[in-house]
């Protein structure tokens, strides 16, 4: 019985299916222009988006609405490229949400809104702390 | 003067420089004739180099716990309130102090080696440990040659690494405090998860040095036994390592589980897999004396990538999508350097030793047990594949862009079900082919037709997994197949240890590692693929037009005093609490402030520990609020549950914990997502007021209220200072609360002290004293009371997920003694 010599094949089908599989699931980071433009062609592919939340000139935060129930809210990022876009979050704010530097969004478009499905936040840390507090 | 901080560092340049001389030394002794003499020399060299490392520990361990916040790794790790068991936590938040835990688990098993009769074995292995030290001492040495910086000193001093202007004004400033731990390590799991896990990774190195060692000596067939003793080692601790995380991030961390598929999970996921494949395949080499190759370069890989995934947490290169990354150290070309220098030498020695290594043309029958292990190991490898492959995402991005290119990839968007939903079918198959094999290892010789081995075991199996399917029910085919292969592992196995059971009064080590793993399966299975939020709200009111879909969320919104029903309970959130250093919980709203950390003066009496009124508390950790919520099933049972919120004043960082309801088939599992943030400031309603006299009922926010009693403090006769504190009992359902505002006249000037009741939203005024009347003015301003938006989630059979663990372990410990007494399988 020649089984072992099959093995090989096998083995390497089941990897290249497992290669081929993670580029087709692997998500990618792209601007909101370019979500927008997906969402129009029909497409409901979701994405990563980079931003920033919206400020003003004295660093107040602009454009978060609170859902009265307070179970979801929405608020204005700048996405890399410039672009404002509403996004809407389906969870609580997160306590540290405000404070957050930087803000990657999951999520794309539905309905001409961008409906976020999860939110990673980069928050000053400790870290990067320069100044000692006296 | 010289300071503990410059013993430390040169310590660390002579732990540094010793491992070189005690590497050099072995290396010598292999061709020298003077071969006895040089490896004397080397132990020297070693012991020199363990005492210098021990030193390091215990400097910088001295650093921290004597709060000398001089240097940068106190000040930035602990703080001097930190209890002396996280102070334990705080040597290896950092990069340098975890690389110190490391190697001084290395220390330990060199010591070991150096201990053993002298062998060529030893001696390379010795070669492989000085190596691997000569690279994680050089990970802390801190010294700068012109623009290139080797290492990072754990004992650099604070006015070097922070420029901040105050070293200007005054060079010799020392700060009073050090800015704490990370309120994530903050945690028992965490004094004793990263030293089982850096021994995981050290005892690792073992296999790895017997197989470069086979490699180097050409010497094939005898690093086998004992490179199996020590992967069964390394399979034990490192297991028990992951573990220990996961339940820490099942009770510490708010995701809601024990397994995230965190990039750093997978990281050590994968090596420990490895580590499993290679003890399989040596296994087949020990019993045919074939597959050396396999079991050479699983041995070899299983180590490489455990460096891998020290580069991925290490370097940065995951970013922040990561729980467990440490900051960038700017180590990220070291630790590429010592990633690839290892990989690199493998490579090289498999090449040039490929053709001398034994190799047989003989195939495994697919009716033999060694068929099903071959495949078993396939299997392993393809497992672990599937998740470091996405897990290595970043790494091909910046591979790309280091040549020019650009890549736009990230992770899969549902990492969970993209790993989980993979993953479950490859542990189905690792299921079903290790009860073949053991079935067939222990009896194969018995059946003429093996086939019949299985028949009985198959037919219960189909018939138990019938009936959970049907009636659970269970509809996913991926979880039918799962679920039907593991009972059938359960049945296959628990038949093995039953009949060695009966026979030799043995038990067999193999059957009962696979049958925890298959209890293990199941858990998973049902915990995961079955947890149930039960905290859905279902309103579905569409709160906002602009929202796309109609909502339906996962999380409660629970005012205090006001019952909601989540699942099968009706529940009902009681207030904020502070724990006591005794260990009891009280209501956070009777604490008056007192100017002194951790410190409270007490408002009214109180059963617990039957407290009185002005007693001084102390506090656990005034950082941590714990929230009282009320469950009362349906049958009018009812347990409390005490999730919480853990705040670091130095970071603005914010841990949310999980309460657990542990039951026997179940795990109830509250976590708090979000509670009103106490830095906000509080917008409160107009002023109302009302006069009322001792003992009389009025109502603030709606609770019926009353003035107990007023007291009064004078300086002299002529009342030019005059205080007067009213004692406001307010009754809200089944709690008291005592508000005492204050009235005080200083000379000309009166001032009004309120106080604020926060679970109820009230701030209340002794405005007015009317003596005449005997009656007094009261004035009040009320906002929203105190709420917490929850999350409930139901996780069925949980408990079999730890206690297959334990069954796992404990076939695997039973295996080692085995293997470290005699050759016994």
């Amino acid at each position: 019985m020649k089984n072992l010599n099959v093995l090989p094949l096998v083995f390497l089908s089941i990897a290249i299916i497992i290669i081929i599989s993670t580029f087709g699931d692997a998500s990618t980071y792209v601007s909101f222009s370019k979500a927008k433009e997906v969402y129009n062609s029909g497409s409901l592919t979701k994405f990563h988006v980079v931003g920033k939340l919206n400020k003003d000139e004295n660093n107040n935060i602009k454009g978060v609405v609170k859902s009265q129930d307070m179970l979801s809210f929405s608020f204005e990022m700048i996405d890399e490229d410039g672009r404002k876009e509403n996004v809407f979050y389906n969870e609580p704010m997160p306590p540290d949400f405000l404070l957050s530097e930087q803000v990657v969004v999951i999520g794309g478009f539905e309905d001409n809104k961008f409906v976020a499905d999860d939110i990673l936040l980069k928050c000053p840390s400790k870290y990067t702390e320069e100044n000692i507090k006296i | 003067m010289l300071t503990i901080g410059d013993l430390g560092h040169a310590l660390v340049i002579s732990s540094f420089v010793f491992s070189f001389f005690f590497l050099l030394s072995y290396i010598v002794s292999e061709k020298s004739s003077k071969s006895k003499e040089w490896v004397l020399f080397g132990k020297a060299n070693f012991y020199f180099h363990f005492l210098s490392t021990l030193g390091v520990i215990f400097c910088l361990y001295y650093i921290i716990i004597s709060n000398d916040f001089r240097f940068y790794y106190a000040f930035q790790h602990s703080s001097k309130l930190l209890p002396v068991y996280f102070k334990i936590s705080s040597f290896w938040e950092g990069q340098e102090g975890s690389f110190l835990l490391w190697m001084f688990w290395n220390v330990l098993i060199g010591l070991y080696f150096s201990l053993q009769k002298k062998s060529k074995w030893t001696t390379s292995v010795m070669i492989v440990l000085g190596l691997i030290q000569l690279v994680l001492s050089s990970m802390i040495l801190g010294i700068v040659f012109g623009d290139l910086k080797v290492g990072s000193s754990p004992f650099a001093l604070l006015k070097d690494v922070i420029s901040a202007p105050i070293f200007q004004i005054d060079p010799n400033f020392i700060p009073e405090d050090g800015t704490g731990l990370n309120p994530l390590l903050q945690n028992y799991w965490m004094v004793i998860h990263p030293p089982t896990l850096f021994l995981g990774f050290a005892v690792c190195v073992v296999p790895f040095a017997y197989a470069v060692s086979s490699l180097r000596v050409r010497d094939f067939i005898n690093w086998v036994a004992p490179a199996k003793k020590w992967l069964l080692l390394s399979i034990i601790i490192l297991g028990v390592g992951i573990m220990m995380g996961a339940y820490w991030a099942y009770e510490t961390l708010n995701f809601g589980g024990y397994w995230n598929w965190d990039p750093v999970e997978n990281a050590v996921y994968v090596p420990w897999l490895f580590l499993v494949a290679a003890l399989h395949s040596i296994i087949l080499t020990q019993k045919n004396r074939q597959y050396y190759k396999m079991s050479l370069i699983l041995s070899l890989s299983s180590f490489i990538l455990i460096l891998y995934s020290t580069f991925l947490t290490r370097s940065g290169i995951l970013g922040d999508s990561s729980v467990h990354s440490f900051t960038d150290l700017g180590l990220s070309g070291q630790l590429l350097i010592f990633l690839l220098t290892f990989f690199l030498y493998c490579v090289y020695l498999l090449f040039s030793r490929w053709r001398s290594i034994p190799f047989s043309e003989k195939e495994a029958q697919m009716y033999s047990s060694d068929f099903w292990l071959y495949i078993g190991v396939f299997t392993l490898i393809l497992m672990s594949f599937q998740v470091i492959f996405p897990t290595s995402i970043p790494v091909y991005n910046s591979i790309i862009e280091f040549f020019g290119g650009f890549s736009n990839l990230a992770p899969p968007i549902e990492k969970e079900l993209f790993y989980s939903n993979a993953q479950i079918w490859f542990a189905a198959a690792i299921a079903i082919f290790s009860s073949i094999a053991q079935v067939i290892w222990w009896r194969g010789r018995e059946a003429k037709q093996k086939f019949s081995l299985f028949s009985s075991s198959l037919i219960y199996s189909m018939m138990l997994s019938g009936l959970i399917i049907l009636f659970y029910p269970i509809t996913k085919p991926s979880y039918m197949v799962l679920i039907l292969s593991s009972i059938f592992s359960i049945f296959s196995n628990g038949s093995i240890i039953l009949y060695f059971y009966k026979k030799r009064k043995l038990i067999s080590s193999g059957a009962t590692s696979h049958l925890g793993l298959a209890i293990m399966l199941i858990g998973i299975l049902f915990s995961s693929g079955y947890s149930s939020i039960q905290s859905k709200n279902y309103t579905g009111l569409v709160w906002n037009s602009d929202f796309p879909d109609e909502v339906n969320t996962d999380n409660m919104l629970l005012f205090v005093d006001e019952e909601r029903v989540i699942g099968n309970y009706t529940a009902k959130y009681k207030g904020t609490r502070k724990k006591l250093k005794t260990g009891e919980f009280i209501n956070a709203n009777y604490l008056e402030f007192l100017p002194v950390i951790n410190k409270y003066l007490l408002k009214k009496d109180v059963d617990v520990l039957r407290l009185k009124e002005n007693d001084t508390l102390e506090l656990y950790n005034d950082n941590i609020t714990f929230f009282e919520i009320e469950f009362v099933s349906r049958k009018g049972e009812s347990m409390t549950l005490f999730p919480k919120v853990q705040t670091d004043p130095n970071s603005d960082m914010i841990v949310f914990s999980p309460d657990i309801l542990n039951n026997l088939f179940e795990d109830f599992y509250v976590h708090v997502r979000t509670y009103p943030d106490p830095t906000q400031e509080t917008i409160w309603s107009e002023r109302d007021s009302l006069i009322v006299g001792m003992e009389e009922i009025f109502y603030l926010n709606d609770y019926v209220s009353s003035i107990e009693k007023i007291t009064t403090q004078s300086d002299d006769d002529n009342y030019s200072k005059f205080l007067a504190e009213a004692s406001i009992k307010i009754l809200a359902s089944g709690q008291e609360y005592i508000a005492k505002p204050a009235y005080l006249i200083d000379g000309e000037k009166v001032g009004l002290i309120p106080d604020i009741i926060d679970d109820l939203g009230i701030k209340v005024l002794l405005s007015e004293i009317l003596p005449k009347e005997e009656k007094f003015k009261i004035s009040f301003e009320t906002t929203q009371k105190n709420w917490v938006i929850i999350e409930a989630v139901k996780k069925p059979f949980i408990n079999l997920f730890w206690l297959g663990f334990f069954i796992l372990t404990y076939g695997l410990i039973l295996s080692f003694k085995r293997n470290n007494t005699s050759n016994h399988v």
